[in-house]
């Protein structure tokens, strides 16, 4: 495996960095710092490197320093022999503009994959106790990350679906008849059908791969009583398992998908210019988990919800490795203070491959640092300072 | 310089068949009787009249929508010179129509919308390809271009 990593990184005007460069260890670097000190934002400012978004805010305005106009994040990346830079500005109202080796690049798909980051956090808590938007919102980006082609066809797809969203409230406004709502909106739906089957399919082949190592990954975890499964709940075709371990059936191909959706939308019709919007596809798809049989967001512990998270994204981590022959940096926010001894030391698995990984900790105290031989680095008043000596 | 461009401004209208930027009506193209009359090929803008004019292989004639439909944009079919466009296939002359708009979503849905529209009148609707530059790069086409190139992939004929 190919090692890749960030290997100089500069921040001008993102979060709470006015002005910061970094040379980073291309192996462990552990952050130290109190509450609050902008660890969180520079775990997320790497990640920003793979995504081309943060993993909180969707929106790019919020990443800007407070009273400034505009963020630009700039990366060294080493990828074995060779080395790339990347570029990022945002200036407020306007479009992020990207360039790799300084050669302006106009679609984020052209230089996602790159570099690949998974991000855990006290927040992954919320991927099994949150709303469905918040589940696509992540799955989706992920798997962005990884597949360009995913990327393409789901900023089309909400492209078409803003506009058809838009000719249906027009359409609620001046209370038109189905016939001449049909002419208005077969040019969208007839896309949103196209594009809609191909990000379902691409979704579930994604998923499949990364549900089976979640459940195996929980299985570790949580010991072999407790079997979790997902599964993918569209709103277009149903339920689909992705952790069944007899596949019974063909699952349904792309063509199959759309013939699907474009029936469903048929039938939503009227409810869709009741409401004045689309209300069914991809964009309100779910992937639901149970742990045996039982759904793990209403009946399951604390305890287990947490696992199950974890299990999520150390399984994110091994797909990530298999999908893309590499692997990805790890971004450790603040979590070994949560876990306890079993599930921490899973999770230091991961780390002794030789794979960049940036931790952070309020208390060093937290990390079972004669494990791991890294860079120590303190984060205060928006400077990140190696520490020499290290206890 | 400032009286040529007040003058330049002053001349430059829309041609009343083709929509056009031209400083004569009807337009050059349209006036030209040894252009070919059965074929129309629709594109957004003017600018793009000039792109396809360039190609030197087109030998038909043009109409301008002046955009294409967006409703994000307050644009819809009537704000687009559809209603001249069926105006002008009233004849029976035109036998194909080349939509030509951009392949974003909205030049997309644009051409379905005069798909639907012409093809009940009998009139042949054409849609240009989409796929690789010429001259260009495998390494250096972004993966949507990729895409749609692989998607319009034909079979390589050759003689046995």
């Amino acid at each position: 495996m190919e090692d890749v990593f960030v290997r100089k990184l500069y921040l001008k005007n993102y979060r709470s960095y006015p002005d910061l460069y970094l040379a980073l260890d291309p192996g462990l670097n552990i952050l130290v710092g109190a509450n609050a000190a902008g660890k969180t934002n520079l775990l997320e400012a790497i990640y920003y490197l793979a995504a081309a978004r943060s993993p909180r805010s969707p929106r790019d305005v919020e990443l800007i320093h407070w009273g400034q106009e505009g963020f630009y994040i700039k990366a060294l990346v080493t990828d074995g022999q060779v080395e790339h830079t990347l570029e990022f500005g945002f200036r407020s109202g306007r479009k992020k503009s990207i360039r790799m080796d300084g050669v302006p690049q106009e679609r984020v798909s052209n230089i996602v994959g790159l570099i690949n980051a998974v991000i855990f956090s006290p927040d992954d808590l919320s991927l099994i106790k949150g709303r469905p938007d918040i589940r696509r919102r992540f799955f989706d980006g992920e798997i962005g990350q990884v597949n360009p082609r995913f990327l393409s066809f789901h900023q089309r797809y909400y492209r078409i679906l803003m506009q058809r969203n838009d000719v249906l409230k027009r359409l609620r406004r001046n209370r038109a008849v189905p016939e001449d709502a049909l002419v208005q909106l077969q040019p969208w739906d007839e896309q949103l059908v196209q594009a809609g089957g191909e990000l379902i399919v691409m979704r579930l082949d994604a998923l499949r791969q990364w549900g089976a190592l979640t459940q195996a990954t929980y299985r570790e975890l949580s010991g072999p009583e407790e079997e979790l499964d997902l599964a993918y709940e569209s709103s277009v075709g149903g339920s689909q398992a992705l952790t069944s371990r007899s596949p019974s059936t063909e699952p349904p191909t792309v063509v199959d998908w759309q013939a699907a959706f474009k029936d469903a939308l048929e039938r939503a019709r009227e409810t869709e210019l009741e409401r004045g919007h689309t209300v069914i596809g991809p964009h309100r798809d779910d992937v639901r988990l149970t742990l045996n049989g039982h759904d793990l967001k209403e009946y399951g512990s604390q305890g287990q919800q947490r696992s199950a998270a974890l299990a999520i994204k150390i399984a994110e981590v091994e797909w990530m490795r298999l999908e893309t022959r590499r692997s990805p940096v790890l971004l450790l926010d603040d979590v070994m203070s949560e876990l306890d001894i079993s599930r921490s030391q899973r999770l230091a698995q991961l780390l002794d491959r030789g794979t960049q990984t940036i931790l952070t900790c309020t208390d060093l105290a937290d990390v079972d640092y004669d494990v791991l031989e890294g860079t120590l680095w303190r984060v205060q008043n928006g400077e990140v300072i190696p520490v020499v000596e290290r206890k | 310089m400032a009286r040529s461009l007040v003058e330049a401004k002053q001349r430059v209208q829309h041609c009343s068949i083709c929509g056009n930027l031209t400083d004569a009506d009807p337009c050059e193209i349209c006036g030209d009787e040894d252009r070919d009359c059965s074929t129309i090929c629709v594109l957004g803008d003017s600018s793009d009249v000039v792109a396809m004019e360039k190609t030197r292989e087109y030998h038909g004639r043009y109409h301008v929508l002046g955009g294409v439909l967006s409703p994000m944009d307050g644009i819809g079919p009537e704000e687009l010179r559809i209603g001249e466009l069926l105006e002008r296939l009233r004849d029976g002359k035109v036998r194909e129509v080349i939509v030509a708009t951009d392949p974003t979503v909205e030049g997309e849905a644009t051409a379905l919308y005069l798909a639907r529209l012409l093809n009940p009148l009998g009139i042949k609707v054409t849609r240009i390809a989409r796929g690789l530059p010429e001259g260009g790069d495998l390494d250096y086409a972004d993966d949507a271009t990729l895409v749609r190139a692989l998607e319009g992939r034909r079979v390589m004929e050759t003689d046995s």
